[in-house]
């Protein structure tokens, strides 16, 4: 039954009629609280409850008889206390005389019973709230679309304001990283969603997706920080280009970090060999066709194989160079091997006796830029004289008497050392001295390639221990001055008429020549020089200003990578104290107790939530060294430990591996420990051993 | 006619017999006997002694009393002694005497304890913190145990070993990264402890403080040399070391570097150590000067050989026989450290260290350490003792050409060599504390060792107002004294002055900490009976160390001096006699 209906009862009366309005009071208050609390639960259940109860305590006041009858007053100004009387009369507050109270009543039920309740009391406050709901509920089912998915909103700005422990449980940062390998590679694309440590090929570009409750997020890569775009769908965004071993660190506000580091692996060069000839090559004229072959592999894939060619005519100082290219027919295997053939003739490649062809194959990978590989050079050589030298060196200039190769020498060796049994000695003598002649003509070509005259023994020693110590680095030199000392021994084996001796001799310097000539004899050529000594300085100094100097030996830099390190392992054990609740003793300051740790060291304040001061040391970690892998799994870990501030044993487990890995690191980049000598009684076993010496010294031993 | 006998009146008789006791009794002859004499054997329990200690005693004493003279001391006609206890004693024990054990101590039962940690006082900055851990098992074999070294509650340093046999020793080296301030306190513990109890050793705290000056080298060249030359670059390059260098490149002529001062000058006993080349134009003052700074300063002095010498004044200071070895390939010689090998071609074997050749596999022989050797196990780099410094030889004479290979070995071989002698070799005043690390109000003894031998006033304070009164010692410059521990954690400082011309003073830092952990490094008793001749056994094989006292200790054939007439028994027989003579004196009527 409606009270609108009851209002039209013939037998309503004033009573009724209040009670009838408090009802619809009371319904319509607990619909406007209710339609409110729906509004605001949008935003917070307990706000909304509280906004619920306050408008349902609110709008029942108004449910009261007083109010009630002071409303149909005011609704009925023509009453004139009507109502008032009336409802005193019922309650008995008022005496009157019975037909006076009839007609109080009468008159008063007549009159209430022309009130429009609907008027009185509208619905149009439910319906606003109703509407405002509505409203809030959109908002929020369409946040998605104007500022990140619903329940990253729900959990940041709806959720109570959360305590610490809780707000650490929660990621405020979601970090979506799609890499994007170079197209060249073929390789797919990959994402992964807070990823602990990114792996990629040089080149590839990172689309950073960041989800975020904060109005601006910042990427830092590798010491230069930008801002990330805001993108349609709420998230921010930017990409990178991965050139190096870095880190990527994400950072929303100053407790919302995350530390991601990057290991770029750089793509590697072709490699490439010449398998046809993979030789020298020396002809004394004609015009042979010769084959070649070239092999070249790559780990993403190829993109060109030739043959290049650089052509040294002339001689003395007046050489000319000429370089061109051999196209190769290729067969590729795969995208990744690939195989190169090609067929030339001496008279293709317009070589003439004296020439010189230095030739090595060279492949290019589909990286963009330069990414050429280059295999060993080799040497095809027109010489007539130079034939017999096979495989070995010698110049093939103008003298005809240093012709002879060291392979010639090998093979005349040979023959005599054969023939030494029928030879009388003195004839076994004079032969083995010719040889040992040619051996030093052939020798003293190499020492001019070097770039001046040897003639001591000792002196050549001396040169070959600077190179032992480093000085002359060029590997192409060391071994043509090998090869020169062990023909100096030869030409004195066969001075000896020790041809069996020679014969060694001369092959390791034939073995020592090939290592030379591999890859640097090119070189080597061009730079043959001779230094000149200038005889009219000797003696001319002046005796008198040679005095003592001092050296100033150079400052050396202190160990900054040590220090950072300790500094890093001092974080992580506050880290781990704060964590365990214990404080390492040996930190504290003097005359202090137990108790939480001091601000100091990276992780700053010690009363730093736990997150925020793992993630200061994360990005401490990454910043000391990018490329160091370890260092690079403590800043994963502690980053992981950051992540799990509620799960004390996912945080442990990351924190041990943190340490150890930090304390490799610095393990490494710490001097070794001095070593360890018996200290027992330093005076006490000096006399010792100065008693055995005694005792030795007097028996008598020798030294 | 023949006379009537006469016959021998008892009265008369009487009489003699008293007067021949007098007479006897007024000369007091000595007889001399032979015969097997009881020895003397001292059955000492250390106190306070247990129930077990107490039934041992007794039993030895019931089975060895008949045929020894038991006393609870040892004196000094005590032929061997028996000593029930569970540890080495404090008193001295007589070198010659004969000693047998009996360890009461309880069994070791099943598990694993900590022996020993070796630790070094200080380590330089920027260094790592090599331990030596003794760790024995006792029934684990099969299992193994992990080592884990922790610095401010950091694990730094870990190493396992695998049991073989049922009662095991193992030494671990660790090498640990200092974290947080120094002194660093190191905790050595045991991971994995089957067996361990409360109270078990299993976790030991030292301290670690750090070295704050640099090690302070000179190297001395009376010509230019290489391989002294690649050795100071390689001082040079390390920030730890402070170089001075003194090269005579010619006739008057010299290179000089820092405070490089001669050999001669006083300024030299600033340098910790003297690193030497260029060794055959050494002259015999060169020599006698590193000779005295080895003995008095007590630094180190590394020789570095870059040719054989055969003769000169440096042969004074070697007490070893070299042998040249030159090889086609460079050998690479194994280091004491374990750390990269060097590498060398020219070699001097360097033989005759000490009487008797060096075991194969060990590195050190009587006072000398060998610190590098060949694959054959000759030693090319040796160190000994030199007075109260040390001596080292190098024979690596070209390991310098090689100094690349093994990422730098030869760098960093001698870095820490060089970094070694330096830490031992004395500082003008030293400084330590026994035990390093204290508990509260625990009492600590501070040793303090001046090297200066002038005689100067010296005094100690803990803290800055509490005076530590030091007491000199019999050994020169050596000085201990007491102190109290504070009663809070924390740290405390100890500062010694020494008023002499220049002022001279030291500090240290003590650590006082409630939960310090640390193993006792007491000898066992058993080693009291190994060093005198004796045997340790059990409570349960006393009768074995009874044969053992029977077989060992002889009852003597002894002359014995005895003066039979100082027996009071005399008294009687003379008595007897005088009386009775007298009573048949009275019955004859006589007087």
């Amino acid at each position: 039954v409606s009270p609108d209906h009851r209002v039209r009862d013939p037998g309503w009366s004033v009573g009724d009629a209040i009670a009838s309005v408090a009802r619809r009071i009371r319904m319509l208050a607990l619909a406007e609280a209710a339609a409110w609390g729906a509004a605001l639960a949008a935003l917070s259940p307990a706000v909304a409850v509280m906004t619920a109860v306050a408008v349902a305590v609110w709008r029942w006041r108004a449910a009261r008889r007083a109010e009630i009858i002071h409303a149909l007053e005011r609704t009925q100004p023509a009453a004139r206390n009507l109502f008032v009387t009336a409802d005193e009369v019922e309650r008995g507050v008022l005496a009157v005389t019975p037909t006076a109270r009839e007609r109080v009543l009468a008159d008063a039920a007549a009159s209430v019973a022309t009130i429009d309740l609907q008027t009185m009391y509208p619905v149009a406050p439910v319906m606003r709230a109703a509407m405002v709901t509505c409203v809030a509920w959109g908002l929020a089912g369409t946040a998605g679309l104007w500022r990140g998915p619903l329940h990253q909103v729900g959990s940041v700005v709806l959720s109570p304001p959360a305590s610490q422990n809780d707000g650490d449980s929660q990621p405020r940062l979601r970090v979506n990283v799609r890499i994007q390998p170079p197209a060249y590679t073929g390789l797919e694309a990959t994402t992964s969603v807070d990823p602990g440590q990114l792996r990629t090929i040089e080149g590839a570009v990172a689309a950073v997706l960041v989800e975020s409750p904060a109005g601006r997020v910042t990427l830092e890569h590798d010491g230069a920080t930008r801002s990330l775009e805001r993108v349609a769908d709420g998230r921010f965004s930017g990409r990178i280009q991965l050139t190096k071993t870095g880190y990527l660190l994400v950072a929303a506000d100053e407790d919302a970090r995350r530390m991601i580091p990057v290991l770029v692996s750089p793509d590697a060069l072709p490699s490439v060999r010449v398998t046809t000839p993979g030789r020298d090559l020396v002809y004394g004229g004609g015009n042979p066709r010769i084959a070649f072959e070239a092999r070249a592999t790559d780990d993403f894939g190829l993109r060109s194989l030739a043959l290049r060619y650089t052509i040294v005519s002339g001689s003395g100082e007046q050489f000319d160079f000429k370089d061109g290219e051999i196209s190769l027919t290729v067969t590729p295997a795969s995208v990744r091997d690939w195989k190169g053939t090609a067929s030339r003739s001496l008279s293709d490649l317009k070589l003439k006796d004296g020439d010189m062809l230095v030739y090595r194959a060279v492949a290019a990978d589909t990286r963009p830029g330069d990414g050429n590989g280059s295999s060993d050079a080799f040497v095809i050589e027109i010489s007539k004289l130079g034939v017999a030298a096979g495989d070995a060196f010698t110049l093939p200039e103008e003298e005809a008497r240093y012709a002879v190769s060291q392979q010639m020498l090998i093979v005349k060796t040979e023959r005599l050392h054969q023939r030494r049994g029928a030879m009388r000695p003195v004839e076994l003598a004079e032969a083995a001295l010719n040889l040992a002649v040619e051996q030093r003509m052939i020798r003293a070509e190499f020492v001019f390639m070097l770039g001046g005259e040897i003639q001591d023994e000792e002196v050549e020693a001396e040169q070959s221990t600077e190179l032992q110590a480093g000085r002359l680095q060029n590997r192409g030199q060391r071994d043509v001055r090998a090869a020169t000392i062990a023909m100096s021994q030869a030409e004195k084996h066969l001075t000896g008429a020790d041809t069996a001796r020679a014969l060694i001799a001369e092959r390791a310097a034939v073995t020592a020549l090939q290592r030379a000539f591999s890859r640097e004899r090119y070189i080597l050529r061009a730079l043959a020089t001779q230094s000149q000594l200038d005889p009219t300085r000797r003696l001319t100094g002046n005796l008198s200003e040679a005095r003592d100097w001092r050296r100033s030996p150079m400052a050396v830099p202190a160990n900054r990578r040590t220090a950072l390190l300790q500094d890093l392992l001092r974080g992580i054990a506050e880290l781990s104290g704060g964590q365990t609740g214990v404080r390492p003793e040996s930190d504290r300051g003097p005359g202090s107790d137990p108790g939480p740790s001091p601000a100091a060291g990276p992780a700053g304040a010690a009363d730093a939530p736990l997150r925020q001061r793992a993630l200061v040391l994360a990005e401490e970690a990454i910043r000391i060294d990018p490329a160091a892998a370890l260092l690079r799994q403590t800043a994963t870990e502690l980053q992981r430990v950051a992540d799990a501030v509620a799960d004390p044993a996912a945080r442990s487990g990351a924190l041990a591996a943190a340490t150890t890995a930090a304390a490799s690191e610095a393990r490494r980049a710490h001097a070794e420990p001095p070593l360890g000598l018996p200290n027992v009684a330093p005076a006490l076993t000096g006399a010792f051993a100065d008693s055995l010496d005694v005792a030795r010294r007097a028996s008598g031993r020798p030294r | 006619m023949i006379p009537p006998a006469r016959t021998l009146h008892p009265r008369v008789l009487l009489r003699v017999i008293a007067i021949a006791i007098a007479v006897a009794a007024a000369i007091d002859p000595a007889i001399t006997m032979s015969g097997a004499t009881r020895p003397r054997l001292a059955v000492v329990t250390q106190q306070p002694a247990s129930a077990a200690a107490e039934r041992v005693r007794a039993r030895i004493i019931q089975d060895l009393g008949p045929s020894h003279d038991i006393v609870p001391q040892v004196t000094s006609d005590t032929a061997a002694a028996i000593v029930i206890g569970d540890r080495y004693p404090d008193e001295p024990v007589p070198e010659h005497l004969l000693v047998a054990t009996v360890s009461t101590a309880a069994a070791p039962a099943t598990g694993v304890r900590l022996v020993q940690v070796d630790a070094p006082r200080d380590v330089p900055a920027a260094t790592t913190i090599h331990l030596d851990v003794d760790v024995e098992a006792q029934g684990l074999a099969g299992r193994s145990t992990d080592v884990t070294v922790g610095i401010g509650g950091l694990e730094v340093g870990r190493a396992s070993h695998l049991w073989t046999i049922d009662r095991e020793r193992w030494r671990a080296g660790i090498d640990a990264v200092p974290v947080g301030e120094p002194p660093w306190v190191v905790r050595v513990a045991l991971a994995e402890a089957p067996g361990a109890t409360a109270g078990s050793r299993i976790v030991s705290d030292s301290v670690v403080d750090l070295r704050r000056s640099p090690f302070r080298v000179e190297v001395y060249e009376p010509r230019p040399s290489w391989a002294a030359t690649f050795v100071r670059r390689a001082l040079e390059s390390d920030a730890r070391f402070e170089v001075a260098s003194l090269s005579s490149i010619s006739r008057g002529i010299s290179v000089r570097t820092g405070d490089g001062a001669p050999l001669s000058d006083p300024r030299l006993d600033a340098a910790d150590v003297v690193v030497v080349g260029g060794l055959d134009r050494l002259s015999a003052a060169d020599v006698r000067s590193l000779d005295r700074f080895m003995r008095e300063r007590g630094g180190a002095v590394a020789l570095v050989y870059d040719m054989r010498v055969n003769a000169g004044p440096v042969r004074d200071l070697l007490p070893i026989d070299m042998t040249e070895r030159l090889v086609e390939r460079p050998e690479k010689l194994s280091i004491a450290s374990g750390a990269a090998p060097l590498e060398a071609s020219e070699l001097l074997l360097l033989s005759n260290l000490l009487p008797g050749s060096l075991p194969a596999g060990a590195w050190a022989t009587g006072a000398g350490l060998v610190i590098a050797k060949t694959a054959d196990g000759s030693p090319v780099i040796v160190s000994m003792p030199r007075g109260g410094g040390r001596l080292l030889v190098s024979g690596a004479m070209d390991a310098w050409r090689f100094r690349a290979a093994g990422n730098n070995a030869f760098d960093r071989f001698w870095q820490a060599t060089l970094a070694g002698l330096a830490l031992a070799a004395p500082a003008p005043i030293e400084i330590s504390v026994a035990p390093p690390l204290l508990r509260p109000f625990e009492k600590g003894e501070l040793t303090v060792r001046v090297r200066s031998r002038a005689r100067a006033p010296i005094a100690a304070s803990i803290d800055g107002d509490e005076t530590i009164r030091l007491r000199p010692e019999p050994e020169a410059g050596l000085f201990r004294g007491q102190f109290t521990a504070r009663g809070t954690p924390g740290r405390s400082t100890i500062e010694v002055h020494l008023a002499d011309s220049a002022r001279r003073s030291a500090s240290r830092t003590v650590l006082v900490r409630s939960e310090a952990r640390r193993i006792a490094a007491q000898p066992a008793l058993s080693m009291l009976a190994s060093s005198h001749r004796g045997i340790d056994v059990t409570a349960d094989r006393v009768e074995e160390l009874e044969r053992f006292v029977r077989g060992a200790v002889t009852s003597p054939n002894a002359d014995a001096v005895r003066r039979p007439m100082r027996s009071t028994w005399w008294i009687l027989p003379l008595a007897v006699c005088l009386s009775a003579e007298w009573w048949i004196r009275r019955r004859r009527g006589l007087r």
